[in-house]
């Protein structure tokens, strides 16, 4: 059995989505991004995924960035925010995730109709 | 910031070059404001750069997208490239030179022959015979009036094979310009 592949798919597959769920609530920089999403083991990512991942989807127009020199000895940080496009993207992926999650649970009930139906 | 920091930030540095100055900046920028973050929550060096992982990966994890954009070298695209120019080059020695003589030749030809056919029937009318328009199968020779109507059926043959090496030649240039404009995107 090889979960751990999966389920490193799945992350590669989905991370990008929590991504944006997170910065449609807040703008958020770079680190924090990070720490907010190594409170869930799922999903816990390092800087090698996740700053790469930031940068393409700006490239593509979904994010915004800017740089702010924080005051009092803190690092300047990157604050991440959606773009309109952003934005429309998150909502057709949200569309997405509830076909797929509606075509699990119809299959998931399927299965147990048919071991019930059997026994 | 610490000696062993700057040199891992140096050496992601120098295995971004490929990318434009200003952007490795603004990538060195971030892991540095990063590296700060996590110094300040007294995480200890040996942890941070656990986390971090080797500086080439790192550096490689951006450029993965940059090199997928086909901007740097890769012996797939350069074989793919080559067998391109290769077979354009190659074909091109044969099919424009084929194709852009006989096109132009069929349809030359296409309008002579019913002309000369024409020329012969109308000097067959008055008594005369052309002696340089001959349709002639075998030892058979065709009179004037099938002469002309020949040559009018063998002109509208030429014509049509000379529209189609034309087309041919024209799609074949457009496969190649368009095959071509893939290669580049």
């Amino acid at each position: 059995m090889d979960l751990d592949k999966w389920k490193s798919q799945i992350i590669r597959g989905t991370l990008e989505y929590c991504i944006l769920l997170m910065l449609s609530r807040k703008t958020c920089y770079g680190y924090e991004i990070l720490q907010k999403l190594s409170a869930y083991p799922t999903i816990a990512s390092t800087e090698s995924t996740v700053y790469p991942l930031l940068r393409r989807l700006q490239k593509e127009g979904y994010l915004q960035s800017v740089w702010q020199d924080s005051a009092e000895g803190l690092p300047p940080r990157k604050y991440y925010s959606l773009t309109s496009e952003g934005c429309a993207y998150l909502q057709a992926m949200n569309d997405e995730w509830q076909n797929l999650s509606d075509t699990i649970s119809d299959l998931k009930r399927k299965t147990t109709e048919t071991k019930k139906g059997a026994s | 910031m610490n000696a062993a920091f700057e040199t891992y930030l140096n050496t992601i540095d120098k295995h971004l070059r490929p990318l434009p100055a200003s952007e490795r900046a603004d990538i060195i920028k971030e892991i540095k404001s990063s590296i700060l973050e996590m110094e300040s929550e007294q995480l200890p060096e040996a942890q941070i750069l656990e986390r971090l992982g080797a500086p080439k990966e790192l550096a490689k994890a951006y450029l993965g997208d940059f090199i997928a954009k086909g901007n740097d070298f890769s012996l797939n695209r350069f074989l793919t490239v080559f067998a391109f120019y290769s077979l354009t080059g190659f074909s091109g020695m044969f099919i424009v030179p084929i194709l852009g003589i006989t096109a132009p030749m069929f349809l030359l030809c296409g309008a002579i022959a019913p002309a000369a056919g024409l020329v012969k029937f109308i000097g067959s009318l008055f008594g005369y015979d052309v002696p340089f328009v001959v349709a002639q199968f075998g030892t058979m020779t065709l009179s004037p009036a099938f002469t002309f109507l020949y040559s009018v059926v063998m002109g509208a043959v030429l014509l049509l094979l000379g529209r189609g090496a034309w087309k041919l030649l024209l799609r074949y240039i457009c496969t190649i310009s368009q095959t071509k404009k893939k290669l580049a995107a």
